[in-house]
């Protein structure tokens, strides 16, 4: 026997097909008008569909966000969550901050450094600028020993504590 | 209409909406109410720096106003307020693992995770947002039809399979995109991949134990042939799935690969939550019982399904062989 699902439920599961499609297809040229239509929802609902972890390449590099905090004259590292990792300390649990800090470490998220810069004056008012920093520590070709470094930095942004 | 449309319009209703045994979305809902539970416990030590309402600015998204659907976007959802909200929002977790008003906990069990990602998107993960789709399908279907507080009041002796088979053409899904990215990447193909991904310090859980294997030249033939092996499955696992013994090699060499990944490397909550998901590719009857369901089909893509090849026990095929 054919099932019969309700009209109104045929017509839901047609969209959402429609819809994840598009989500799955979003960085395909024949799929921008639409990817651009149902991106709102992607970003509401957190429903993309795009699964690329490792992909195209993993990082050829391990990459965190480093911080310094300027007190009168002089700049200090601030310890943020997620700096340099340890290589010799095992990863037991995970660290949600980590990601989120190494995500600000990319170009993708310029903007979002400076609500990261207001936060951390919140937590020292003794600070008047905050700057991050992109540090890089290239992976070794496989089959050589691990690369120690140097460890390559990059100046990603600077910005003044409100109130100052 | 011509009779050829006619039975495949027939075919496709009956692939999201014939009538399976309960047992396996009940498990799958079990599973994916104790994965939040235990990821909203996690979420503890963050409560203040990363959810709370005067915590970290709302970070990674481009949404222009507001903070979505949040609770955390409450005033008062500072300092032990934040903390009592958190606790609170355990409740329909709870629930959905008891299978009380079970459709309704898993919609609220949805929002309650969609919540943590709406407050911190940057911190959400693969394995967040694959939970995040579990808990919507399950909303959709009768998710507390076995092993529930609902069931003790209603059983159901079958259910319509949608939830469980838009959580399987989810995970297929999943692995066919991400085998599509990493094919057009050079490491995936020139075979050093995984090198790479051991390698970051990022990632690595035990950096000690991995570095000896990856800087060792005698291992690259064997993370050539791993990364090799991962992307041809991830490219075929959705039509490895479409067969019982197929499926079966397809779903071992996940178990294997995930394992592999959760004890190597800390990503998350991935590991976790992509094999929880893979009960909902078990078949009806796996769970031995004593019910018998007429013209019950199997909980995986047709093929082998019972309506295909009707079964005299009434259990799908690939258990009453």
């Amino acid at each position: 026997m054919t099932p019969s699902p309700p009209l109104a439920a045929r017509v839901a599961l047609l969209t959402w097909l429609v819809l994840a499609t598009s989500l799955a297809l979003d960085d395909q040229s024949g799929f921008r008008q639409v990817a651009e239509l149902v991106a709102p929802v992607r970003r509401l609902l957190g429903w993309s569909q795009s699964w690329s972890m490792f992909a195209p390449n993993p990082p050829s590099s391990t990459y965190w966000l480093e911080a310094e905090g300027r007190r009168g004259p002089h700049w200090e590292p601030i310890e943020i969550a997620g700096g340099q990792p340890d290589s010799e300390s095992w990863k037991l649990s995970y660290a949600r901050a980590s990601k989120l800090n190494r995500g600000l470490s990319t170009a993708k998220y310029n903007g979002d450094r400076r609500h990261f810069a207001h936060w951390l004056c919140r937590q020292d008012d003794t600070l008047s600028r905050v700057r991050f920093l992109h540090a890089r520590l290239p992976t070794a070709p496989p089959g050589m020993a691990p690369s120690t470094g140097p460890i390559k930095r990059t100046p990603k942004s600077e910005h003044k504590c409100p109130g100052i | 209409m011509p009779r050829y449309l006619s039975q495949l319009q027939s075919a496709w209703w009956r692939f999201w909406w014939g009538k399976v045994d309960p047992r396996p979305l009940a498990a799958v809902r079990i599973a994916m109410a104790t994965a939040a539970m235990v990821l909203h416990l996690t979420w503890w030590s963050d409560v203040e720096a990363l959810l709370a309402h005067d915590g970290l600015s709302r970070l990674v998204v481009d949404l222009p106003a507001g903070r979505g659907l949040t609770i955390f976007a409450l005033p008062f959802a500072e300092a032990i307020g934040a903390h009592l909200l958190h606790a609170l929002t355990l409740l329909p977790l709870l629930g959905l693992l008891l299978g009380w008003k079970s459709r309704w906990m898993a919609l609220l069990s949805w929002l309650v995770v969609l919540g943590w990602y709406q407050r911190v998107p940057g911190a959400s993960t693969g394995g967040d947002r694959l939970l995040r789709y579990a808990l919507f399908y399950l909303s959709l279907g009768n998710c507390g039809g076995a092993w529930s507080v609902d069931a003790r009041s209603k059983s159901s002796k079958t259910i319509p399979v949608l939830p469980l088979r838009l959580i399987q053409v989810q995970w297929a899904a999943m692995y066919a995109l991400g085998g599509f990215d990493k094919a057009a990447g050079s490491r995936w193909m020139d075979g050093t991949a995984l090198h790479y991904a051991l390698s970051n310090l990022t990632f690595a859980r035990a950096p000690e134990l991995i570095a000896p294997l990856v800087s060792s030249a005698m291992w690259v033939p064997v993370f050539k042939g791993t990364t090799w092996v991962v992307l041809a499955w991830e490219l075929l696992f959705p039509l490895l799935v479409l067969h019982r013994t197929s499926r079966r090699v397809a779903l071992i060499i996940g178990v294997v690969v995930h394992l592999g990944i959760g004890f190597t490397m800390s990503v998350g909550p991935f590991t976790s939550v992509t094999l929880l998901g893979y009960l909902a590719f078990l078949d009806g009857g796996g769970w031995k019982g004593s019910i018998r369901h007429p013209r019950q089909e199997s909980c995986n893509p047709p093929g082998d399904s019972a309506q295909d090849t009707p079964d005299p026990s009434g259990q799908p095929p690939i258990f009453s062989s």
